[in-house]
């Protein structure tokens, strides 16, 4: 995820709901952009399938597993207490709560081929492996220095 | 999923109109389906409310004179370049024939709108002293706005945005739209405004200050697979 191009329009977030749950209900996106009042956007925040992931740890359910085909990690809906421990262990805000039904709203990479890269024409999604050498030019870490970028900082 | 009285299902509306008089501090609901599948999309259906509501001779500043804001079946869905909203109504700028015309903003206002459960809102009337209207997944209220009398259209958002909450959307106008200069602007978020028409001026007739917006109430489309491929 890269804050510098994006700019909250939330495309992303539109696909992503429609994959998820076939239909334009925001609250399933397992991709979100928080805008600030005017629209402006520092970047989306989505799950970046950490190795020791904090979420997998804190579920008291151990409902949280790999998806051996794809590497993302998934929740076990049968397992899932609906705690919501998972969203408040996520230290990077990338766990939202969709529905008492659905429980949290978590990406499963849409089985290796994410929606949001395809449909964000600003090229602040990638989909890349922590290997690849453009990695660390565009990914978590540089990200997260610079908050002041996208168009929240025009205002 | 929206039904019309013909039975036909039809996908991207909210399902609601809102219409509110603001001398009586009331609000009505009417389904949007009265309107479909003939008016389609904002502007159709603002076009047809004008020519069955406003009589001959209605001036932009009248207390009948409505003044619609309505998003069309896109609004708030994955189509590209599907947000903006219109604003319909007679126009302040065309005096001194003022005269139904159209003007559209961007921005996010619009899909908030559509996710607080409503496809557009016909404002009549004129409020005694400045208001706001809060509009949140299906309820709508009047507030007194008589504190953010004077402010500019960023500060107006500012101070609205800190005692509302977060998720707001707010469309307002500023002090030219209060003093009913007739190019005033509506607008939302830095760059989104109706500027044609000067819908500021009417919104100021109205004194109505401004229109917040906040919900998650999901949109129905008549068919996710096709809508996906398209």
């Amino acid at each position: 995820m890269n804050p510098v191009p994006c700019t909250g329009c939330l495309s992303c977030e539109a696909v992503c709901a429609l994959h998820r749950a076939g239909d334009q209900d925001r609250r399933a996106s397992a991709i979100r952009v928080e805008l600030d009042i005017f629209g402006g956007a520092n970047g989306p925040s989505c799950c970046r399938q950490c190795d020791e992931a904090p979420c997998v740890i804190a579920c008291p359910a151990g409902a949280i597993v790999r998806n051996t085909k794809t590497g993302a990690w998934e929740t076990d809906a049968g397992a899932c207490l609906r705690c919501g421990v998972c969203i408040e262990a996520c230290p990077y805000d990338a766990l939202f709560w969709w529905s008492e039904s659905r429980g949290p709203a978590r990406c499963d990479l849409c089985g290796g081929l994410p929606a949001c890269v395809e449909a964000c024409r600003f090229g602040a999604i990638r989909y890349l492996d922590e290997d690849d050498p453009l990695f660390g030019e565009t990914g978590m870490p540089e990200a997260e220095q610079s908050t002041d970028a996208g168009r929240g900082a025009k205002c | 999923m929206l039904t019309t009285p013909s039975g036909e299902r039809v996908g991207g509306y909210a399902g609601s109109l809102l219409r509110i008089d603001l001398t009586k501090r009331t609000v009505e609901r009417q389904d949007t389906s009265d309107y479909l599948p003939e008016w389609y999309g904002g502007r159709a259906l603002a076009a047809r409310i004008a020519w069955d509501e406003i009589p001959p001779g209605t001036g932009a500043f009248d207390e009948a004179s409505p003044l619609m804001i309505l998003v069309g079946p896109l609004a708030g869905t994955a189509a590209p370049f599907s947000g903006r909203t219109t604003v319909c109504g007679i126009s302040a700028q065309g005096y001194p024939h003022e005269w139904f015309t159209r003007s559209s903003f961007g921005g996010h206002w619009g899909p908030s709108l559509k996710r607080a459960g409503f496809d557009g809102l016909i404002i009549t009337g004129r409020a005694g002293s400045p208001v706001f209207l809060k509009i949140e997944n299906g309820l709508c209220s009047v507030e007194d706005a008589r504190e953010l009398h004077g402010m500019g259209i960023y500060d107006t958002q500012k101070l609205l945005a800190a005692s509302l909450g977060p998720g707001w959307r707010i469309l307002a106008i500023g002090p030219a739209g209060e003093s009913l200069c007739r190019i005033a602007v509506a607008a939302t978020e830095t760059e989104s405004a109706a500027g044609q028409g000067g819908f500021g001026a009417v919104m100021g007739s109205k004194n109505l200050k401004a229109v917040a917006v906040r919900g998650d109430i999901p949109i129905h489309v008549a068919d996710p697979g096709r809508f996906a491929s398209v």
